[in-house]
């Protein structure tokens, strides 16, 4: 059974129309409502211990997401799934311990770090709270922890400022860690990072996926990064999945053309000096997106029948999914 | 040909209430015409004071201490204002990471742009304006005319840093600072401008330096690599020579370090450590503490710059051999 399934979510963002739009509605000019979908229609599972990478570019959705599968914030259609069960139908006991199994790591540690808060208590007020130590052990608890992630349990009093970047980031983990979740949610959570220390933080999170029988959504525009360390991945275009399989089928040779342009530009130090052939154009507005498939405008492939109809995520290959209309002419 | 852009032993220091903050501290390095240089390194290694201290950027309480900084045979170091004025923006021009620190957001776009032509040349606006037109047109942005009264927030992000490039541009500098001019941008835009500059610096002969941490976007541009440690550039040489063959053991770190370069799954090479402190820099090499190759000298006198063959450069006293590293 999969420990967590997004089905079919949407989220749209609605902008509220402002003072001198509402007077020009009473006046019977009419108002048009600025709609954002930031996702629409997505599907997404991560079994057990599974580490599932999620890529895309800015405005695809993947924070969204991200924070929809958390529990931070809620869809707008679609439900998700927490072992089989939708986490809303759930007595408020099971919803609880639901919710508190998937847990969030963010990008900038120094905004999501209380920074008047010491360590002990970033670390400790959680589970504390939640009961998943009593106020006795919640000290030691905090050692353990602090060790987990490789920091110096002697620092426990120290504010967020004090520390490096790298160890922020450790401490953003601990906090994660501290309420024995089953999943972790990662949202850009190395980005920040200099090369030398985001390769120990990558290896922490092998490791605590190990010791811990962890499941990870390792949300990343690094392709690099989601290659070493996810078993399937899945590449969000402007709220919409495109492509959906095992990480070494789809880093190795994706199906989609959006999945294909992203690995061709993602830069690597392997190729040495190059010309490059770049995708042309930009990401479309997620307030406009462009009628059927939202890639047509820049795919070089595209079709008549790309700007009519949308593409459906439909299995090409035994596990691995993909949503575009070239593959049904074979 | 002569270079360019020769800095010679370049030292650019912070005078702060805790220390003497030796930011960049001996760096050495010249580019020829149309060369583009990838200067690599991690936060606080200097890479970006250097850029600016090309550009006479560096305000109290820091300042450039030594060392000589000669474009087109012109010493900088020492200009008055009034020659910056003169430099600035003609000769040498600098793109930033973020674009709107470029650009005035209450200004329109050929209102800067005339700007900065017309502080240089007196030429007639609608000259100007029409090199204005051309420059947005040689960076790609689409229908450059109708761009040219747009305000910088009607651009997207890769848009705005295209017209940023474009106004670096415009009195065709013989030199132009790139501090990590895609950083913020996505994948596929990136690509795009990284294509660009490319194109540009090989048509018009400009030089470019490229600062970045990143080494896989500056693999595919530069021409060499020099990488950046604790104030001073630990390795440089040709870009293919410095990424297969590296020869000093924080290059080897970080190319190992690179999820790519390590079987997937499995723990990366990590290098142990983090950087210095640049307020308690250890005694001799600022790596040596988390250097596998450290030996007794390390710990105890700096190593100076040696010639390595190739056209490589490198400041370590246990350097890789060559086939070892590849």
């Amino acid at each position: 059974m999969n420990l967590i399934e997004a089905r079919r979510v949407s989220k749209r963002f609605v902008r509220k129309p402002d003072l001198a739009a509402k007077i020009a509605g009473m006046l019977g000019a009419p108002v048009k409502q600025a709609v954002v979908h930031a996702l629409d229609h997505v599907d997404l599972s991560v079994a057990p211990g599974e580490v599932v990478g999620l890529v895309g570019e800015s405005g695809s959705g993947k924070s969204t997401l991200g924070r929809i599968v958390a529990g931070l914030q809620d869809a707008s259609d679609g439900e998700v799934m927490f072992e089989g069960k939708d986490r809303r139908t759930l007595d408020a006991d099971a919803r609880k311990r639901a919710y508190l199994a998937v847990q969030m790591v963010f990008q900038d540690p120094m905004s999501s770090l209380n920074p008047r808060l010491r360590i002990a208590d970033i670390i400790g007020e959680a589970p504390l709270f939640h009961g998943v130590v009593g106020r006795a052990e919640a000290r030691s608890y905090v050692s353990e922890m602090m060790n987990t992630v490789g920091l110096n349990p002697a620092y426990a009093e120290r504010y967020p400022h004090q520390f490096s970047g790298g160890q922020r980031a450790r401490i953003g983990i601990a906090r994660a860690l501290a309420v024995k979740p089953r999943m972790i949610v990662a949202d850009e959570a190395i980005a920040a990072l200099d090369a030398s220390i985001q390769a120990q933080v990558i290896n922490l999170f092998m490791k605590l996926r190990t010791d811990f029988d962890l499941a990870y959504l390792f949300i990343s525009h690094d392709l690099g990064v989601v290659q070493h360390i996810a078993d399937r991945v899945a590449i969000l275009y402007l709220g919409r999945v495109v492509e959906f399989a095992a990480a070494e089928k789809v880093l190795a040779t994706p199906n989609h053309p959006y999945s294909q342009a992203l690995l061709a530009n993602m830069p690597r130090v392997e190729t040495g000096k190059h010309a490059f052939a770049p995708l042309e154009g930009e990401i479309p507005s997620p307030l406009d997106p462009p009628r059927g498939c939202h890639f047509h405008p820049r795919c070089p492939h595209a079709m008549p029948r790309c700007s009519e109809e949308v593409p459906p995520l439909k299995e090409i290959a035994p596990g691995w999914m993909s949503a575009c209309h070239l593959n049904d002419r074979a | 040909m002569s270079a360019v852009l020769e800095v010679h032993d370049l030292k650019a220091h912070f005078f702060t209430r805790r220390g003497v903050i030796a930011a960049v501290d001996g760096v050495d390095f010249s580019l020829e015409r149309g060369e583009v240089m990838g200067l690599v390194g991690e936060s606080g290694s200097g890479k970006t004071v250097t850029g600016l201290s090309i550009l006479g950027l560096i305000d109290p309480p820091g300042r450039i201490v030594a060392g000589s900084i000669r474009l087109a045979g012109q010493e900088l170091v020492g200009a008055s204002e009034e020659e910056w004025r003169m430099i600035r923006g003609r000769k040498v021009a600098m793109i930033f990471q973020d674009p709107m620190m470029t650009l005035n957001p209450v200004l329109r776009i050929d209102t800067q742009m005339m700007e900065a032509i017309l502080a240089h040349e007196a030429i007639p606006q609608e000259a100007a304006r029409q090199r204005c037109r051309d420059a947005l047109g040689r960076v790609g942005i689409p229908s450059p005319n109708e761009r040219l009264s747009a305000y910088p927030h009607q651009f997207s992000g890769g848009m705005r840093q295209r017209v940023a490039i474009a106004i670096a541009l415009l009195n065709n500098p013989e030199l132009i600072i790139a501090d990590e001019p895609t950083t913020a941008l996505d994948v596929t835009i990136q690509a795009q401008i990284v294509a660009q500059v490319q194109k540009l610096a090989a048509e018009m002969g400009t030089a470019v330096v490229w600062v970045t941490h990143d080494l896989a976007v500056v693999s595919g541009l530069a021409d060499k690599l020099a990488v950046m440690y604790a104030g001073r550039i630990v390795e440089e040489g040709p870009t293919a020579d410095v990424l297969n063959r590296p020869m000093h053991p924080y290059t080897l770190g970080l190319l190992n370090s690179l999820p790519v370069r390590n079987p997937r799954g499995r723990p990366l090479n990590q290098i142990p450590g983090a950087a210095p402190s640049l307020l308690a820099l250890p005694p001799g090499c600022p790596f040596a503490p988390r250097c596998i190759r450290a030996v007794d000298i390390c710990r105890q006198v700096a190593p100076a710059e040696t010639d390595a063959g190739n056209a490589r450069r490198l400041r370590c006293y246990n350097p890789l051999p060559a086939a070892e590293a590849a």
